[in-house]
């Protein structure tokens, strides 16, 4: 069987309008009527200087949304759409410092330094878009207090200005140092904590996200660092216009590397996590649920193993038992569980996929499908040892009864003989006794099946038809194992006894091939009424060619005739 | 008249002996699987081998196998087969294999001493001999053609008697009729069923199974 090689079409499937796409594409829609306002508002205003500088930031907010926008829609499951978006917004409210207006004005002047502390957040949280361990989260805090409290109070200090309150120069300037040496101490400690992520992370990633985070630590420290330059270099106070604005087309880079590495690099097979319940719900294929996740997470390694009773522990999608799944430096583990119960675990390559959260995601999304394909994996492994243990008991008490019940009759016969004269009635019933086992015997396991394989058998069929049944045999020349021909011999005598019960052909073959060393193909093929069921024969015929690994296929359409074909796998 | 026989159940092994010393044989041989059979039987070349056809070393169909490698050998070699349950296979394949003296019985017809003795003497005679069963299971086959359905009753007991290898003298005594009448119908299921007239008894017989089992 080569249940592997289905092509999994779920990644190409186009994305269906999501509420979660829509509601996207409207606050785009709504950012970019708010930058068209602000462009309005500054190329109205001719007082301010040169709206170079406001436009700009205007612009790398565009920018930032939609990349956000982006890679919203692209990945879900990643926070890291939102703060993108968020950024934009951030990077449109410090444009607002450039217009006329008085209270929008002030807003963007305390917000004007909102980007640069919101894009280290950003760089930080990639590419999960979460801030995972409280290190990176106390220096993005630290980032949000040096931009916008300490800002504000700084201007608040300032000698003019639309936020001035009070003027106290030698405040100010305090205020002003205490924020360059947190900002100096943050932007050391994210550099630091980068630098560590990208040593520590597999060869794999690191290949793939190395530019990234070399990227972000250029902006993080290239952004402040250049102000501070500039102003130790400037005798003006403040930042010039011009260098503002290549520190926001610096920091407008952020966004498109990263919405650039969501959509082309390690992610790009990934699906959308509705993509994959759209494809659950369809309920469409079994066994592909594997490929799904493995698109869905971006992580082709992705394997699928399932929790089966009986204390058998472990298995895989192959019903075979495997360990119990540990997590280590390269492999993550995800258990699955369904109303409380695990039911099966998700093992995915830790550092392909962002992070457990986008698996436990997935797991939700998927744990009814696994609890489904659980149940059909353990079904069909105990279905398979029910029924080869229940043969194998067959044949083997059909061999003890012919060597010995049968025999011991057989002498108890001939002694019977040799007294002659009164034992001749004893003899005589006895010999009636043998004729009733034999039938027994022979119902159980034909002779014919044990000495000379299967064509032989299948011919002692053909034999009490009650109508010729032309028989094909190709290939058979060697004995197969006892359960491919036990099985082999039940599906055409089945077969053969529902056509003569049900169907009332006039024509009747049996067809026995096998291709060199592979399977063993069984036809059975009557012109009679068709329309057969899938009665408890058949069923018994799917049972047993299933536990051994094959298939049945039934073709009998209303007045079309039956066919059924089988596939057993003869092993090696 | 010297015998060999092959039977791989001890006990069964040991009535067998019993009951063809009691018929006048005399066992000069006895194996327990086929190439000891093979072995033996082309060692000894008995007036009878008598065996089973389930035995060692492989246990499906090795003392049938055995016996047709002796005959390859030796083909007027005469023998009988016995076994638990009967095959047409078998039959025709036994029949094919010499020129005369072939026997294929279910194993429980050794209890009827009087008919067994009999049907060996008809072996020793170079005649055959096939079980009602093979010959019942035969005439039960589906077939194309519809020759025998245009036998009379009488003609199909006759037909089945002939494929037992019975002789005319036999038949009529089985039906009590007269042996001419035997004649008669022996000569219209040969015109029937269109088979060459043969007065060996084996061949008729041969003639006969051949026809049912094509």
């Amino acid at each position: 069987m080569d249940g592997g090689s289905t092509p999994v079409r779920v990644g190409r499937r186009p994305a269906r309008r999501s509420p979660l796409a829509a509601a996207t594409l409207l606050a785009l829609g709504a950012g970019i009527l708010l930058a068209l306002t602000l462009v309005a508002l500054i190329a109205d205003d001719g007082e301010l200087g040169s709206p170079g500088l406001p436009l700009t930031l205007v612009a790398v907010g565009v920018v930032h949304m939609a990349a956000g926008a982006l890679a919203g829609l692209r990945r879900p499951g990643s926070r890291l759409g939102p703060l993108l978006f968020a950024t934009g917004l951030a990077w449109q409210a410090s444009a607002a410092g450039f217009v006329a207006i008085e209270p929008l004005r002030t807003v963007g002047a305390a917000l004007a330094l909102l980007p640069s502390s919101i894009s280290a957040h950003a760089v930080l949280a990639f590419p999960s878009g979460r801030l995972g361990t409280r290190e990176s989260r106390a220096i993005a805090l630290a980032a949000y207090v040096v931009c916008v409290p300490l800002n504000v109070l700084a201007l608040a200090l300032a000698p003019d200005g639309p936020l001035s309150i009070s003027d106290r120069p030698e405040l100010a300037s305090a205020v002003v140092w205490g924020q360059r040496a947190l900002g100096i101490v943050a932007v050391l400690a994210a550099c630091r904590l980068l630098e560590r992520r990208f040593r520590t992370a597999p060869r794999r990633q690191r290949r793939l996200l190395g530019p990234l985070w070399l990227y972000g630590i250029v902006a993080l420290v290239g952004v402040p660092l250049g102000g501070f330059v500039a102003r130790l270099l400037s005798d003006r106070p403040g930042a010039s216009p011009e260098l503002l604005a290549a520190q926001a087309i610096v920091l407008a880079g952020v966004p498109v590397v990263f919405t650039l590495a969501v959509t082309r690099g390690a992610f790009a097979r990934t699906a959308e996590l509705e993509e994959l319940s759209a494809w659950l719900a369809d309920g469409s294929g079994r066994g592909e649920l594997r490929s799904a996740l493995a698109r869905t997470l971006g992580d082709p390694s992705v394997e699928l193993l399932f929790r089966v009773p009986e204390g058998a522990g472990w298995v895989r999608a192959d019903g075979i038992a495997a360990g119990a799944p540990m997590a280590d430096a390269t492999r993550g583990v995800e258990a699955v569980t369904l109303d409380g119960d695990v039911v099966g675990a998700i093992v995915y390559d830790a550092g392909l996929v962002a992070g457990p959260g986008e698996v436990r995601r997935a797991a939700r999304v998927a744990a009814l499908a696994l609890e489904r394909e659980r149940l059909w994996v353990a079904l069909r492994a105990s279905r398979a040892r029910l029924v080869s243990v229940a043969d194998a008991e067959r044949r083997r008490l059909a061999r003890d009864l012919h060597d010995g019940l049968q025999a011991r009759l057989v002498l108890l016969g001939l002694r019977a003989g040799l007294i002659g004269g009164s034992a001749a009635a004893l003899r005589d019933e006895l010999g009636e006794i043998i004729d009733e086992l034999r039938a027994l015997v022979s119902g159980m396991q034909p002779a014919a099946l044990t000495e000379r394989g299967l064509p032989a058998a299948v011919e002692g069929l053909a034999d009490q038809a009650p109508i010729p049944v032309a028989l094909e045999v190709d290939n058979l020349g060697q004995r197969l194992s006892p359960e491919v021909e036990s099985t082999g011999y039940m599906v055409v005598a089945e077969a053969l006894a529902n056509a003569f019960k049900h169907a009332d052909p006039t024509d009747v073959g049996i067809a026995l091939r096998r291709a060199h060393d592979g399977p063993l193909r069984i036809e059975v093929r009557d012109d009679g009424c068709g329309g057969a069921t899938t009665g408890h024969g058949t069923r018994s015929i799917v049972d047993r060619v299933e536990a051994l690994g094959g298939r049945v296929e039934i073709v009998s359409d209303p007045g079309a005739g039956t066919l059924i074909r089988a596939e057993i796998p003869c092993g090696s | 008249m010297r015998v060999v026989i092959g039977e791989d159940h001890l006990l069964m092994r040991e009535g067998l002996v019993l009951l063809l010393e009691r018929g006048g044989f005399e066992v000069v041989a006895v194996a327990g699987d086929g190439e000891d059979l093979v072995r033996k039987t082309l060692a000894h070349a008995p007036d009878l081998l008598v065996a089973d056809i389930r035995m060692g070393p492989t246990f499906t169909d090795d003392g049938l196998q055995a016996a047709l490698a002796v005959r390859r050998q030796r083909p007027e070699q005469p023998l009988l087969m016995l076994s638990q349950h009967v095959q047409r296979r078998y039959a025709v394949e036994l029949l094919e294999s010499g020129e005369r003296a072939t026997g294929y019985l279910l194993k429980q017809r050794v209890a009827d001493l009087e008919r067994f003795f009999a049907d060996l003497r008809r072996i020793l005679g170079g005649g055959s001999v096939l079980d009602a069963e093979v010959v019942a299971a035969l005439l039960r086959r589906p077939r194309r053609d519809d020759a025998l359905s245009r036998l009379t009753p009488r003609q199909r007991e006759v037909l089945e008697l002939m494929a037992q290898g019975r002789s005319n003298a036999a038949i009529a005594e089985q039906l009590t009729i007269t042996e001419k009448a035997v004649i008669r119908h022996v000569s219209h299921v040969y015109a029937e069923l269109g088979l060459a007239v043969s007065d060996a008894d084996h061949r008729r017989v041969l003639a006969v199974v051949a026809y049912l089992a094509s």
